[in-house]
């Protein structure tokens, strides 16, 4: 599908990447349902656009699913048709094959595009609900579906929900997510590994009574670990990380225990009065590399990959 | 009732409460916490005499302070999250719910009322 870009450098817009796919939505636009592969935003007037998607079976027909939809939605009550949707220059991007339809009931309607790419297989179902208010309509449509993008061509997988924002290996699949007010938190497994990224906010209250090496070590999993300082990017922060086991009998204790060796990092982005943090668990102690890589890969959602993390001092 | 609509409730200080300020700046709310009627009716059919409410204690930390000193009695939720967000730094979305959420455990307790 077409290469939208990284983040979307447009003050009314935001870059969202969830789960494999990525696009841009208007900035007053907020996630109010947050699923595996499903979202929903919402903004004052309530719910403003629904994506779903997922890997497409053998057989896979963008009319028969269409046709499926109609049912459902006149079992509802409501009227459907299939539409022309504006898109830019009057075709899907790239290879895609899309089907525009809209849906209206008693208590409101969508217009709604069904998007299958035949490279990675996927169908995602975006429906752009019909609000009070008006505003937009088809030109926000338009431009988060010429946004959309369902594939990545680096190996990688983006991630970019609130202000946070990773582009990390395609292995690390998501098992968890948290966003709450003043924590959010995204975990990942992948090849033996637990991956947890963190943001709290905001750091000036929490970190006021606490000195940085507290903080990792109570909310960050680093319990029971040596924190050394880091500063890079003009920012501080610590890093821990589980030493080797040592003798013939640490050596044997960490067989039988099948240990998780942790590496915890965490940093503070004063600009932003917020603290990120990064937990990668593995069967092996975590090296300074990995743990860099990614750091590097996760941050704020004004960073580029090279202003993020923070370098060893 | 909309979101817009729960954000444009003015929260409303209970008259009953009492402020103290603590030294390190965060507030112990005071407020009267009365039984429940049925609790009452049963000690009142028991024989037991009436009994005063009880005072509550409600220890604020330091961001609960800063929200309950911006309860004026004229100030939206939604205007009471947008300072709280300027003042952290906070996205707005993440202020609105932590304002509500705080708003709607004084709620609980009694502490305030939405007109």
């Amino acid at each position: 599908m077409r290469q939208a870009s990284e983040t979307v450098k447009d003050a009314g817009w935001k870059s969202v990447a969830w789960s494999g796919v990525q696009f841009a939505v208007p900035r007053e636009w907020e996630p109010g349902r947050i699923g595996a592969r499903h979202l929903l935003f919402e903004c004052d007037d309530g719910p403003a656009m629904e994506i779903k998607w997922g890997p497409a079976g053998r057989g896979f027909s963008s009319r028969r699913y269409l046709r499926r939809l109609a049912r459902r939605v006149a079992r509802g009550g409501a009227v459907f048709r299939e539409r022309a949707l504006p898109v830019g220059g009057g075709s899907f991007p790239g290879p895609v094959e899309g089907l525009g339809f809209e849906w209206k009931g008693r208590d409101g309607g969508a217009v709604g595009a069904l998007l299958f790419c035949p490279v990675c297989r996927t169908v995602s179902l975006l429906q752009f609900f019909l609000r009070a208010s008006g505003t937009g309509g088809d030109r926000q449509a338009l431009r988060v579906i010429d946004s959309f993008q369902d594939h990545r061509s680096d190996g990688r997988c983006a991630w970019a929900l609130y202000d946070i924002r990773a582009v990390l290996p395609v292995h690390f699949r998501l098992v968890g997510h948290r966003f709450e007010a003043g924590l959010f938190m995204l975990e990942f497994r992948g090849r033996r590994r637990g991956l947890t990224l963190y943001r709290w906010a905001p750091a000036g209250v929490l970190l006021k009574d606490q000195t940085m090496d507290a903080f990792a070590a109570a909310s960050a999993g680093g319990a029971g670990m040596d924190f050394r300082a880091l500063t890079g990017a003009g920012r501080v922060g610590v890093e821990g990380v589980d030493p080797q086991p040592v003798g013939l009998a640490g050596r044997l204790k960490a067989v039988l225990r099948r240990p998780r060796f942790r590496g915890v990092r965490v940093w503070c982005v004063g600009r932003r009065n917020r603290i990120l943090g990064v937990r990668l668990e593995a069967p092996q102690p975590v090296t300074a590399a990995e743990l860099s890589e990614l750091c590097r890969a996760y941050g704020m959602d004004d960073e580029t990959e090279g202003e993020t993390g923070v370098d060893p001092g | 009732m909309t979101r817009a609509e729960a954000l444009g409730c003015i929260p409303v200080k209970n008259h009953h409460v009492r402020e103290q300020r603590l030294e390190s700046g965060e507030l112990v709310i005071h407020y009267p916490v009365t039984a429940r009627p049925w609790i009452v009716k049963v000690s009142t059919w028991l024989g037991a005499a009436e009994t005063p409410p009880r005072i509550g204690k409600l220890h604020l930390d330091g961001l609960g302070s800063t929200v309950w000193a911006m309860l004026d009695g004229r100030a939206s939720i939604r205007t009471i999250a947008a300072a709280f967000a300027r003042e952290h730094r906070l996205e707005t979305r993440e202020a609105e719910v932590a304002v509500t959420q705080f708003v709607r455990e004084l709620g609980r307790r009694g502490l305030v009322g939405l007109r």
